[in-house]
């Protein structure tokens, strides 16, 4: 169980947006061994790492609503080792929704 | 022109509060935002499931002059609640004259321009998407599910999305004139979500539902089309996402919209209660009633 051969995780396509909040969950053998959680590339920052646990990653991410088209090249440090995931990444759940949000202040919000 | 507000609490509840930094902030935004604007509009209608109803005309005690229940239709139907821009097309498809729709995360500071007020069609901006990176509008995805399973759109998303139109209308405001226009574009795009050739299109392009596909590319779509072959055109409050943006533009419109991340931020949330709170004290109590008393400092 867990070769590194069997890297990378079970995904399914990715349906992340620019400019949202999303709940990465990623499966993959040995993934609760996973010592941090990188992020490569302009547009994308970990608002929030729940961990790992039985067999899954959990994170909160913020993609920037200008992010570059390479925003989804996300690493995972497993074992020390930096592991790029592939482009495709299951969204557990769509915190924020929309194009524009991402550390946004909105529009206007100094007016109020 | 009557302004209009909708609130399908079901999704709120479900998912989408966790968009706002709190449900006092939501509650506050709320409060704001149907205030501000009450001072512009003599009708104030909510659209809105009887949950929804119940908490904003009922114990926060919004100053709305006609508060509709017909949103509850949803729950009673098993809409998907991920879909929470239904509530919203159903709110546009119901109004029998003139109106603007607001979002509760847009506030009014001054009055909207004349030549909104008397448009055909209104909405907060134009905006464009990339086609090398459709992050936000996922139309060749949906396309290709269309095709691929059989699912069905009107005539005008084929037309428009054929010529590779990249162009939606936000709709932080979204009304007009003429009702009957506005009526079949609402009621179409519900069609669009609803009609069962499309359910394995949703499930096939993702469990995140593609709301602003619908609303904001369709509407476009259809403005394109127009009626008898002669395209509508829509005034915007601002000309482009960017000018939207610019926090002097927006001062000029005299225009907030806590778009996005802006829901959850700490600052934004802060200067909110203290602005109900020296605005409106009344709402404000009535705010701490429902949902605790003040944060401690």
């Amino acid at each position: 169980m867990g070769g590194e051969g069997e890297w990378p995780p079970t995904v399914s396509p990715a349906c992340g947006r620019r400019g949202s909040v999303v709940r990465l969950l990623l499966s993959a053998d040995r993934i609760d061994e996973a010592t941090g959680f990188a992020v490569e590339g302009l547009g994308v920052t970990v608002r929030r790492s729940a961990g790992t646990e039985r067999g899954q990653f959990e994170a909160l991410l913020s993609i920037a609503s200008d992010a570059p088209p390479g925003w989804r090249d996300i690493e995972l440090v497993l074992h020390g080792q930096p592991r790029r995931l592939p482009r495709a990444f299951e969204i557990l759940e769509q915190v924020s929704y929309g194009g524009y949000g991402g550390g946004a202040r909105g529009i206007g919000s100094h007016l109020i | 022109m009557r302004a209009v507000w909708s609130f399908w609490s079901r999704p709120h509840r479900l998912f989408y509060h966790r968009l706002w930094r709190s449900e006092r902030v939501h509650l506050l935004c709320w409060a704001l935002s149907v205030a501000q604007a009450a001072r512009r509009f003599d009708e104030v209608r909510l659209v809105a499931d009887e949950a929804g109803a119940a908490l904003l005309a009922g114990r926060l005690g919004l100053p709305f002059t006609e508060v509709d229940t017909r949103l509850e239709a949803l729950n009673r139907d098993g809409a998907d609640p991920q879909w929470w821009v239904l509530g919203k097309l159903m709110a546009y498809a119901v109004q029998e004259k003139p109106f603007v729709h607001l979002d509760a995360d847009v506030i009014l500071w001054k009055p909207l321009p004349a030549r909104l007020l008397v448009a055909p069609v209104l909405a907060q901006n134009p905006e464009h998407f990339d086609f090398e990176d459709q992050s936000l509008y996922r139309l060749d995805g949906f396309m290709g599910a269309v095709a691929e399973l059989h699912g069905w759109i009107p005539e005008a998303w084929r037309r428009y999305a054929g010529r590779r139109r990249n162009a939606a209308a936000c709709c932080g405001i979204f009304g007009g004139a003429d009702i009957n226009f506005i009526g079949r574009y609402a009621r179409s795009a519900i069609d669009i979500i609803r009609d069962p050739r499309n359910l394995p299109v949703w499930e096939r392009i993702g469990a995140v539902r593609d709301n602003i596909l619908v609303e904001q590319y369709f509407l476009a779509a259809c403005l394109e089309a127009g009626v008898d072959g002669r395209p509508i055109r829509a005034e915007h409050l601002f000309p482009s996402s960017a000018d939207a943006f610019d926090p002097l533009q927006a001062e000029r419109a005299g225009y907030t919209h806590l778009i996005g991340d802006a829901k959850a931020d700490a600052e934004i949330a802060d200067r909110l209660e203290a602005r109900v709170k020296a605005m409106h004290p009344d709402l404000y109590e009535r705010c701490l009633e429902i949902v605790g008393t003040p944060k401690p400092a």
